[in-house]
């Protein structure tokens, strides 16, 4: 039986990293800083080798790896940090050094429901005994370059940078089934139109932060279904 | 239990899985010396590239009516392998559209916005092609397998480093374990890149010769690229297998964001979850495909991990990078297919570049020019990472 535990979305103005993980994040990007924020808000000081991750994303660094891109093209050496940030894992790394994670670690990407196809592995992996506990989360921060693709798109508002973190646990009160995806006909994604959006006009994490409000705010509904253009997923309390 | 069906690879050491075992025996090096484009002026280091063009990587009967120019490099590797895999697995490519075949792949490479003229446009201030950006939205590797082959079921790409393919192959496995689909295609792809170069290079990774895992005087990796699936099926299916993914064991160091534990502690970790998943001892593994990147740290750490996983005094460890390259997404899923090849042979080829063993380390891997004979069926295929990831398969080759 696999329940869902604490969860928590936020944005980077909701950062609040304690000193050490002040320290050991100071070279740190964005997105390795909401990653780590997002962790310690729902692991609550928990640790240990029986707590494991995934941490999904869309985009990933993307602002580091241009960073990186643009100092390759400039014939700068590239800076061994920046390089080491700029790799999609990266933020999962320092989850399991600052808050002291050490299951197992997985990063996944993908443009289509990333948080919920995370959560559906999370839910395996804490099933088939894997680990006891796992976050899933999924960070994004975006970039200047795909902000202008959004705009020259005629697309709406400009993404916020965020992170939502559910914590998926043995046992427990709130038992769920595992979530279902299943596939609608396949459409190809642009930036403009509600294609790479959960739903039309809206931020990508939205429906996944709406769903952690809910939560958090202790809603009554049983399920929920969130469609994108190519898919849905169910997730059922038993 | 998960059988392995079917199997295909491509690297610099072979354009296929079924010529792959060859390749192990002769342990012939096929090296590019000519990439100093992708290096830092002055740094110039031997690379493993496939020897064949982006047009040429897509297998004939799947040519028609494809648009080439839309796949990237990675993407096509991919096809290959996976085309590869499905026919040793008995099914043409198109058989299984509209079954629930699972897609689980590695990639550093290919999950990332690289187009750079696009990038060179956007930073001067010029106007862009936009169907750039909806291509790289519609190339999520997983994804676009699928709708190649007409597929549905679960998917996920896995960005996990040099670990990717490895947790891909892991995770795939609990999929068809847990009922999620019917046969799963798990493995691996990264294309040779710049930017991956100079990363590598800057954090003085790179050897500037070629690359001597487990060696004394080695000093570092030399980048490649490739593709290694596997053809994954419940056990139930009666049809000839390859052996079979019998544990999967993942650990984090915890330790630092960027280099390994010095002691290996998640390693020894993956390591012991894999053999208990698996339900077999240290002592039963019979063959060992090591990361062994040639790099002095990963491989003492390694080294130091088999020498108090208490191992069988008759395992024969080695490392296959000195033949492939370091191929980091895709390097899981290579030394996947070269570990279950090797296991049904039952004999292991040595470490190519391994030319003189390094003594201070405390296990002994099999050197270069070396051959010994198995002494068992089970085999351990590892991959570490950046960020402290650490991934163990234990397999079965056919006889277990």
């Amino acid at each position: 039986m696999v329940s869902l535990g604490r969860c928590w979305h936020g944005g980077i103005e909701d950062l609040a990293l304690h000193s050490s993980a002040q320290r050991t994040l100071r070279r740190a990007d964005d997105f390795i800083r909401l990653a780590v924020a997002a962790a310690t808000e729902v692991l609550h000081g928990e640790s240990g080798s029986d707590i494991g991750l995934i941490l999904c994303s869309s985009y990933g660094p993307m602002e580091t790896n241009f960073d990186v891109l643009q100092m390759v093209i400039d014939g700068e050496t590239v800076s061994p940090a920046l390089f080491s940030h700029s790799v999609f894992n990266a933020a999962a790394g320092y989850i399991a050094a600052v808050c002291a994670v050490e299951g197992p670690l997985s990063t996944l990407t993908e443009f289509d429901l990333p948080f919920f196809r995370g959560l559906q592995q999370g839910w395996l992996a804490v099933e088939a005994g894997f680990m006891r506990r796992c976050l899933v989360m999924q960070v994004e921060t975006y970039s200047r370059l795909l902000a202008d693709a959004v705009a020259d798109s005629g697309g709406g508002e400009r993404w916020p940078s965020m992170a939502v973190c559910w914590s998926l646990e043995k046992g427990g009160e709130r038992a769920v089934a595992m979530p279902e995806l299943t596939p609608l006909a396949a459409k190809r994604r642009t930036l403009a139109g509600s294609r790479v959006q959960e739903k039309e006009g809206e931020h990508p994490l939205a429906a996944a932060c709406r769903l952690t409000e809910t939560l958090c705010q202790g809603g009554k509904e049983r399920e929920w279904k969130v469609c994108s253009p190519n898919t849905e997923c169910m997730i059922k309390y038993l | 239990m998960v059988k392995v069906t079917g199997l295909g690879c491509i690297c610099a050491a072979c354009t296929s899985g079924s010529a792959a075992l060859d390749s192990l025996r002769r342990g012939r090096r096929r090296v590019s010396y000519d990439l100093s484009h992708l290096f830092p002026a002055g740094g110039n280091s031997p690379c493993f590239q496939v020897d064949i063009a982006d047009k040429a990587l897509l297998p004939a009967e799947l040519v028609a009516g494809c648009d080439i120019g839309v796949l990237n490099r990675t993407m096509l590797l991919a096809i290959r392998a996976v085309h590869e895999a499905l026919t040793t697995g008995g099914y043409s490519p198109r058989s299984l559209a509209g079954r629930r075949v699972g897609v689980a792949l590695g990639t550093t490479v290919g999950c990332t916005f690289h187009n750079e003229p696009y990038y060179l446009q956007w930073r001067q201030g010029k106007p862009r092609d936009p169907a750039v950006m909806e291509n790289y939205l519609n190339s999520n590797l997983a994804e676009s397998i699928q709708h190649f082959f007409g597929w549905h079921g679960p998917r996920l790409v896995v960005t996990n480093s040099c670990a990717s393919a490895t947790d891909a192959i892991g995770l795939a496995s609990i999929w068809l374990e847990q009922g999620l689909c019917d046969i799963a295609i798990a493995g691996g792809a990264d294309e040779l890149y710049r930017v991956a170069c100079h990363g590598f290079a800057s954090l003085m990774l790179v050897s500037s010769t070629l690359c001597r895992p487990f060696s004394s005087g080695r000093d570092g990796l030399n980048l490649g690229e490739g593709a290694g699936v596997l053809l994954l099926e419940k056990e139930a299916a009666e049809k000839r297998s390859y052996g079979r993914i019998l544990g999967y064991g993942s650990a984090a160091d915890g330790y630092h964001p960027t280099a390994p534990h010095p002691e290996g502690r998640g390693l020894r970790r993956a390591i012991s979850a894999a053999l208990q998943r698996a339900g077999v001892g240290a002592g039963d593994i019979a063959y060992i495909n090591a990361h062994g990147t040639g790099t002095p740290v990963n491989d003492r750490i390694e080294s130091a991990v088999f020498a108090q996983a208490g191992l069988g005094d008759d395992v024969a460890v080695v490392s296959t990078k000195g033949m492939t390259g370091h191929t980091l997404g895709a390097a899981g899923g290579i030394e996947a297919v070269f570990t279950l090849l090797t296991l049904n042979a039952q004999e292991a080829a040595g470490t190519v570049g391994c030319d003189l063993p390094d003594s201070s380390l405390p296990f002994a891997v099999l050197a270069e020019g070396e051959r010994m004979p198995l002494s068992g069926a089970l085999g351990i295929s590892q991959s570490l990472a950046f960020g402290g990831s650490n991934s163990v398969l234990v397999l079965a080759g056919r006889q277990w």
